[in-house]
């Protein structure tokens, strides 16, 4: 049987099919991958945009309020003063109200830079609303340092011990002296949550460790009453996540190796569901990537139709495979085998002295010129034995 | 008459007991052992070689021993 020429080209059209099967499978699985990753790119984007709208809208927010703070005439007085408890009066309510309804975290005073000073590195405290037994200690940081400098204003990402903060700077100035510098600040963390309702899917806010400090960071995991993640990504920090499973949102890369666009990190299936995941930048107000924001899209119907699309063109093209098998055996059956059994069968009973059995050419193709050829041959041996018999005076003939 | 001729007659003798294909049966044998059976005569020399062919021959054709 596995002599048998139907039996090689059976292997052949199974091998060539089943080729082909392979290939077509691979094919769709380019194509899912292709748009997996447009999709993600997408997704990416948008969550890139809503992130960047979300920060726009706050700076906007936080700018108005500073330069209506900075108009009343009580709060003047109290910065002139740097008097922390009659700025604590002046604006105790309005912090209050601003952080229920906005998320705005922060409200801070700070003296004006000594006179003289030039390129000031930071600013002395005057208030912290939320925190008001804080005060009077000297801060280092960019956004301090540029509204000094610049004495207009500051808006940009701060990433502290335990948190980023988007804050907005502006100085306060009484007959064109600046008198001190009101701040607003906003956690962006509740961004994610406004980034998810403009755009859909889930998100992780991931903050760089460089700038983190491990034991504030495990304190303020305990009283949240959250498992202390330090340990759980080697350059990040999962500090928001609005999807259930903090596994989704893992990330071991660098982020200061991320491109500015982003990038698609692999698609996960994590029970019924298929994610696929990305990662964008965000960078500080001094532009060093100090976070990422991870972007996870649903594409779990996506994922099922392409592995039933994947199943249904190989079962195809098994289907195909078995009929179009069938269909040569048939034909190479009808049309070669049967023809040279027929002439076997004939050059058997004739070599057996039937010398009258003739081979009649059944086609006028290769295998009919073959039957043509083997008659005229039959012919010649045919008078060959009569010749024979004829010299021998025997009979070869058989008995029919 | 030849041990070889004998063999033809006991060929004939069991195609015509089984009733079997008398051309069919001689050319396969014949394509076997390489000679015409029909053409094995009562004088025919008794080559040893070709008594073993048909031997053979006729054991996976006929299932006999001659």
């Amino acid at each position: 049987m596995f002599k048998t020429i139907r039996f090689k080209m059976l292997v052949l059209v199974a091998g060539g099919l089943g080729l082909g099967a392979v290939g077509l499978a691979l094919y769709l699985n380019q194509i899912y991958q292709r748009t997996t990753d447009r999709i993600t790119r997408e997704s990416i984007l948008a969550a890139s945009a809503s992130f960047a709208e979300v920060q726009r809208t706050s700076v906007d927010l936080m700018a108005a309020s500073i330069v209506t703070l900075g108009r009343d005439p009580e709060l003047k007085a109290g910065l002139l003063a740097r008097d922390p408890a009659m700025l604590m009066a002046a604006s105790e309510g309005l912090y209050r109200e601003f952080r229920q309804r906005f998320g705005i975290t922060h409200l801070n005073y700070w003296e004006p830079e000594p006179a003289g000073e030039t390129s000031p590195r930071g600013l002395r405290n005057v208030l912290r609303v939320g925190t008001p037994s804080m005060h009077g200690d000297f801060v280092e940081r960019e956004t301090l340092a540029r509204v000094a400098r610049e004495h207009k204003l500051v808006s940009g990402l701060d990433l502290g011990f335990t948190g980023m903060v988007l804050r907005v700077l502006a100085p306060v100035e009484d007959g064109g002296r600046v008198i001190g510098y009101i701040e607003f600040g906003k956690e962006i963390g509740g961004f994610l949550s406004a980034i998810k309702g403009v755009s859909g899917g889930e998100f992780g806010l991931l903050l760089s460790k460089k700038r983190m400090d491990e034991k504030k960071w495990a304190s303020q995991r305990s009283t949240a009453g959250l498992r202390n993640n330090w340990s759980d990504m080697p350059d990040v920090l999962l500090a928001q996540n609005t999807s259930e499973d903090d596994e989704l949102v893992q990330y071991q890369g660098r982020i200061a190796d991320l491109p500015e666009e982003g990038q698609p990190v692999e698609v996960v299936t994590r029970g019924a569901k298929t994610m696929a995941r990305g990662v964008f930048p965000i960078k500080d107000v001094a532009g060093a990537v100090v976070g990422a924001v991870f972007v996870l899209h649903d594409i779990t119907t996506l994922h099922g139709e392409m592995r039933s699309g994947q199943v249904q063109a190989v079962l195809g093209v098994v289907v195909l495979m078995g009929l179009l098998a069938a269909l040569i055996i048939a034909a190479f059956q009808r049309l070669v085998v049967h023809r040279i059994q027929a002439m076997i069968r004939v050059a058997t009973r004739v070599v057996g002295g039937d010398f009258d059995l003739q081979i009649v050419p059944s086609a006028d193709d290769e295998i009919g010129a073959f039957e043509t050829l083997f008659e005229q041959f039959r012919l010649l041996f045919v008078e060959l034995i009569d010749q024979a018999q004829r010299a021998t005076g025997t009979s070869g003939r058989g008995r029919g | 008459m030849g041990r070889l001729y004998d063999a033809r007659l006991l060929i004939e003798r069991v195609i015509a007991e089984r009733k079997l294909e008398d051309c069919e049966v001689k050319g396969r044998l014949s394509l076997k052992t390489g000679f015409f059976i029909n053409f094995v005569s009562p004088d025919a020399a008794d080559d040893p070689a070709k008594l073993e062919r048909l031997r053979v021959a006729a054991r996976e054709v006929l299932n006999i021993e001659l």
